[in-house]
């Protein structure tokens, strides 16, 4: 399947750089000699800037860099000791000394008219505020996940990608590689049977219940060094600790979307992708009396069980050996995968006999190659919808954020994806949107 | 002294409400209750235990909450969590202290209250936000734009269309995503008249590019049918970004129509032009569309040639068939080479005929081709085409075949694999059909049967084949294959004998061992000891043995192993027993210079496994002389991390 991704690449790279009456692909360029105002031809580079480029987005930055026809300019982050360290990284790759520093993203968007793209590796808290302000100053947008931080957040998300008709892309990329890929069109060929079960893996670390403590008050930085205004974003103010700025806000309630948030907003867009169900959510929750929602089902409208696992469960499958797994069981058989799987495991082997073919067809059937960051780059091209484009974030996040609340309100929940609300539960329904901190509102 | 009394009380509530909310991120059962939360909020409590009790009126407060949130908006540092508690609250009372609060306000406060507003979506709101699109703080003004257009009913629209016309450039962004939020509130709500004229404002003004693009949508898709004329004007705009909307848009009409528009344009635009409508007719899969994209498939500039046979499988449709075959001969290779994936991943069975055509035709290099595409479509109907080819006189074509009869076969070919073995002669068919025969006996619930059946075929075959058959159950392993293969050394061909030895000798399962040992001591020749020798000790690195047997193999192995290179294999094998005996066989070879090095490596992998292993201190005591001997034997980095185990060592041992 690489072998097709790269023809795709060598296409973009060849066609663009060779064919006569196509503009051929500029050098690495001053971002002073850009300005295009959003207009991606198919024959030019796509110029992005980093939003918070953490740890995690320093992987997503590495990936989209080695692509050729794109190119980093500039970085925006609340801390100054990361946006030099992303500076540094970016002019070194590029071999100048581009890329300009912003610390406050409505300057940065608004000054930036240059720049088609946003990668965005913030925090939780701020992926679906900044991918809104990003889409509303008309970039596209790549960000990572859980992107939204409730059921209204990924609303927003939606409806701006849509009014302004921007490119997003969610980082769920795991629907862009090959293992998980497989056992999705093996549901949609129909080789596994009717399918009435699957499983998505959550984080086996943490807990569903999440803390509102304070860690105690610390002086506050200049603005320069750290922005904890903008830290925050549209969060509850809380007073400044640095060990939230260094990673350590998991766990808490306004930053976090705890155990089932951190692996589900991956896995629980893999298993709606898979059984058709990419632009709805689970319609039910049976709560379970743990502390993470560890074997919690829920079911879709068309009747499938999702079920929620941190790791094992009694069965052929039997659970996983990697992070991040999906299992899908029908009956005529089972497909189940994880990170780090050579291949995925299965009822049978005969199942796995034509995994070549089916991914190379998938591939030629969505025009979408196996790496998540070239799919982005194909439909800002393109501007067709992204395989994680928004509806794909918030139908599944919605799922996540319902599975939260059922263990947070410990009871069985009913949910209306068309309406978007719970069944006769008021309390739940009000747990959809948080009030969101001035000025940083949609 | 009465107010001393509450205000302890409601200092223990707090920390009893803290206390709860530690442990459970949302309270629940008896834990609810408004009246205290309401108490914290009256009291002189922290910031935290207030906006503690906030968070939970968010999820429980009544409108018996409201006053006392009401009170909170103008507190720099409450006025958030007030809202916080307050925007889910159903009821007009809420709506009713939020209005009102907007005239009193001022700064951040107020833009917080007026982003309530426009969540609540406050129709009796809207006169007051209408006069502040054009407050002198820009941060009211935007949130005012913002916050009509989520309201969205008629009024709100008029006072922003007002707007626009005055809108200064930073508020331009703001007041078209009211705007925008109108137009789809108001087509949402039927009001198709009203929101086709927001967007015929909105594309026709000098607004931010993205605001333009969304107008552009608005206005096509908001009328329907008629929206194809609008949607053909675009298709015509020499301005990407216009163009490009209205590409965009197409995307979404199921309008037969709109194929139409989007080929008809085709022939007017340029590369980059053409090659984004080529996209959006492959997503929108209109068969209608095909002729077009046949044509440019054919001829033109060779990346829009790409482009639209990269489209084709798309849109399955069998008159693709013939041009992408014709194109497999195109004497540019990318294009005939991105003809080729195209057809594979045509989902249509007659691309299947036309790739059994072309398999039967006679020219050596198409049917090399045609194999391609039948193990890329994965065709298994082709498997008596491909044992017919295999069989054949074409010697071009004839190892090919039989490889792709091992890709897309089972064990069901097993017999006539076997069968057209005795038929082949030449090196390279006899090494496709053993890399066949592996390949259609890889299933493990199989195995015992297949090698069976191999082992029996062996007995019966002439030389030639029956080295092919050996190399082939050396592969598969098991008690079986394995004693076909000691009965094979007793051949008298000595080609057939001396495979079955050399097969032996790479045999990958410890069954093999003692067999090795003996010929490691018996064998006449030098040479085939040593082979055997040097099998017998690779097998001792098996996963699967006991360290007591690891041990005892490289016992005997080591009274037997005389150069050097056979020493620093055993080396390598005894590297991977985490015993203190290991440890013990590994120390003599320190003195040697020719060994040191693998002797010091080996030495160090079993110690360090050891000592972080749960008898550490029972064992630690037999590692401290071979320590002290590799730390004496070597430097560098070697002896450093060699003095860092042996203080470890010396540590748990309790010296």
């Amino acid at each position: 399947m690489s072998d097709h991704a790269f023809s795709r690449r060598q296409f973009m790279k060849k066609g663009l750089l060779t064919t006569g009456g196509i503009v051929a692909l500029p050098a690495i360029v001053g971002s002073s000699a850009l300005g295009r105002d959003g207009k991606v031809l198919p024959s030019e580079r796509i110029i992005f800037g980093g939003i918070g480029i953490g740890s995690r987005g320093s992987g997503d930055l590495s990936w989209m860099m080695r692509e050729k026809d794109i190119q980093f300019v500039a970085v925006c982050d609340a801390r100054r000791e990361r946006r030099e360290d992303v500076k540094k990284r970016i002019d070194t790759w590029y071999g100048n000394n581009d890329c300009s520093m912003y610390h406050d993203i409505r300057d940065f968007l608004a000054r930036r008219a240059d720049i088609d793209a946003v990668l965005i590796a913030t925090g939780d808290r701020w992926h679906a505020l900044a991918s809104v302000l990003a889409m509303r100053a008309g970039k596209d947008v790549y960000s990572e996940k859980p992107s939204c931080m409730t059921i209204a957040e990924g609303q927003a998300v939606v409806e701006t990608a849509q009014r302004y008709q921007r490119i997003y892309q969610s980082g769920l990329q795991r629907l862009s590689e090959g293992n998980f890929t497989f056992a999705n069109e093996l549901i949609r060929l129909g080789r596994l049977g009717k399918v009435h079960t699957v499983r998505a893996h959550i984080a086996p670390w943490d807990s569903a219940e999440l803390s509102h403590e304070w860690r105690p008050a610390e002086p506050l930085p200049p603005a320069d060094e750290v922005d904890w205004d903008q830290w925050l974003g549209p969060c509850p103010w809380r007073p400044y600790n640095s060990s939230y700025v260094r990673g350590g806000w998991r766990g808490f309630y306004d930053f976090h979307t705890s155990c089932i948030g951190e692996w589900g907003a991956h896995t629980f867009g893999q298993c709606q992708v898979a059984i058709g169900a990419g632009d709805t959510s689970a319609v039910e929750y049976q709560y379970v009396k743990n502390d993470s929602g560890d074997g919690m089902v829920t079911r879709f409208a068309n009747g499938i069980r999702m079920i929620l696992n941190r790791g094992g469960w009694e069965g052929s499958a039997g659970g996983w050996k990697g992070s991040c797994g999906v299992c899908y069981e029908g009956d005529e058989g089972w497909v189940s995968t994880a990170d780090g799987y050579a291949q995925p495991e299965a009822s049978s082997p005969a199942l796995l006999a034509d995994f070549k073919k089916i991914v190379s067809d998938y591939m030629a059937r969505t025009q979408r190659p196996m790496s998540h960051v070239r799919n982005l780059f194909d439909c800002i091209r393109s501007r067709r919808q992204t395989i994680a484009n928004p509806v794909v974030m918030h139908r599944s996040m919605t799922t996540v954020h319902a599975a939260n609340i059922c263990m947070w309100l410990k009871r069985d929940m009913k949910y209306d994806p068309m309406k978007e609300e719970f069944i006769n539960d008021p309390e739940a329904n009000r747990l959809r949107s948080r009030a969101m901190r001035e000025p940083w509102i949609f | 002294m009465y107010k001393i009394k509450v205000y302890s009380a409601v200092l223990v509530m707090m920390f009893a409400i803290l206390t709860a909310s530690s442990a459970q991120t949302i309270p629940t059962g008896s834990q609810v209750d408004e009246a205290k939360w309401i108490a914290v909020l009256k009291s002189d409590a922290s910031r935290q235990a207030k906006s503690e009790a906030c968070r939970f009126l968010a999820v429980y407060g009544t409108r018996a909450s409201v006053p006392v949130l009401a009170g909170l908006l103008a507190d720099p540092e409450l006025s958030h969590m007030a809202r916080y508690a307050m925007e889910p609250i159903p009821g007009p009372e809420v709506d009713s202290v939020l209005r009102d609060a907007l005239s009193r306000l001022e700064g951040m406060p107020l833009v917080g209250v007026i982003g309530s507003i426009g969540v609540r979506r406050d129709r009796q709101a809207v006169p007051a936000l209408a006069k502040m699109v054009n407050h002198t703080d820009p941060l009211v003004s935007q949130a005012a734009a913002r916050a009509l257009g989520t309201i969205g009913n008629a009024p709100a629209a008029e006072a922003l269309q007002s707007a626009l016309a005055d809108a200064k450039e930073i508020q331009l962004l703001h007041v078209g995503e009211g705007l925008l939020r109108c137009a789809e509130r108001l087509h949402a709500s039927g009001e198709q008249k009203r929101a086709m004229a927001i967007y015929d404002q909105l594309r026709q003004f000098e607004v931010p590019h993205q605001v333009r693009s969304g107008a552009i949508r608005g206005a096509i898709l908001s009328r329907g049918k008629d929206g194809l004329v609008l949607l053909q004007e675009y298709l015509h705009d020499e301005d990407y970004h216009r163009f490009s909307a209205a590409v965009q848009t197409a995307q979404e009409m199921s309008d037969p129509g709109v194929t139409q528009l989007l080929t008809k344009a085709l022939d007017k635009l340029d590369s980059d032009h053409k090659i984004l409508t080529i996209w959006a007719l492959g997503k929108r899969a209109d068969k209608a569309a095909v002729p077009t994209l046949l044509g440019l498939a054919k001829e033109g500039e060779k990346a829009v040639r790409q482009e639209a046979i990269q489209t084709l499988p798309q849109i399955p449709d069998a008159s693709t068939i013939p041009v992408l075959v014709a194109l497999l001969d195109d004497s540019d290779r990318e294009i005939a080479q991105t003809a080729q994936e195209s057809l594979c991943s045509l989902p249509l069975p007659e691309v299947d005929t036309a790739v059994m055509k072309m398999f039967q035709g006679g020219q050596s290099d198409k049917r090399t081709k045609a194999m391609e595409m039948i193990t890329r479509r994965r065709m298994t109907q082709a498997i008596p085409a491909l044992f017919q080819a295999a069989g054949g006189k074409d010697a071009a074509v004839r190892p090919a075949a039989i490889r792709m009869i091992g890709e897309l076969g089972s064990s069901d070919q097993l017999p006539s694999l076997l069968e057209l073995l005795n038929k082949l002669g030449q090196s390279q068919d006899l090494n496709a059909i053993e890399q066949a025969i592996r390949a259609v006996c890889a299933d493990a619930e199989t195995r015992p049967s297949n090698v069976e059946r191999i082992a029996k075929a062996a007995e019966q075959a002439e030389p030639t084949q029956k080295v092919v058959l050996l190399r082939v159950l050396r592969a598969l392993g098991g008690e079986k294959a394995l004693q076909s293969v000691r009965d094979a050394m007793k051949d008298t061909n000595t080609e057939v004998s001396t495979t079955a030895f050399r097969s032996l000798c790479s045999w990958e399962t410890p069954d093999a061992a003692q067999d090795l040992l003996n010929l490691a001591k018996s064998r006449s020749e030098a040479t085939e000891r040593l082979a055997a020798l040097r099998g017998y000790i690779r097998l001792i690195r098996d996963k699967g043995l006991s360290s007591r047997d690891k041990l005892a193999m490289c016992r005997q192995a080591s009274g037997l192993v005389e150069r050097d290179d056979e020493k620093r294999l055993l080396l390598g094998a005894l590297g991977t027993i985490n015993s203190p005996a290991a440890v013990a066989m590994i120390a003599p070879y320190l003195d040697s210079q020719a060994t040191r090095q693998e002797a010091a490596a080996a030495c160090l992998a079993v110690s360090e496994e050891l000592l972080k292993g749960q008898n550490a201190a029972s064992v630690a005591s037999r590692l401290v002389e071979p320590l002290e001997k590799t730390v004496g034997a070597t430097e560098g980095d070697i002896a450093n991390r060699a003095k860092a185990l042996l203080e470890d060592a010396k540590k748990k041992a309790g010296r």
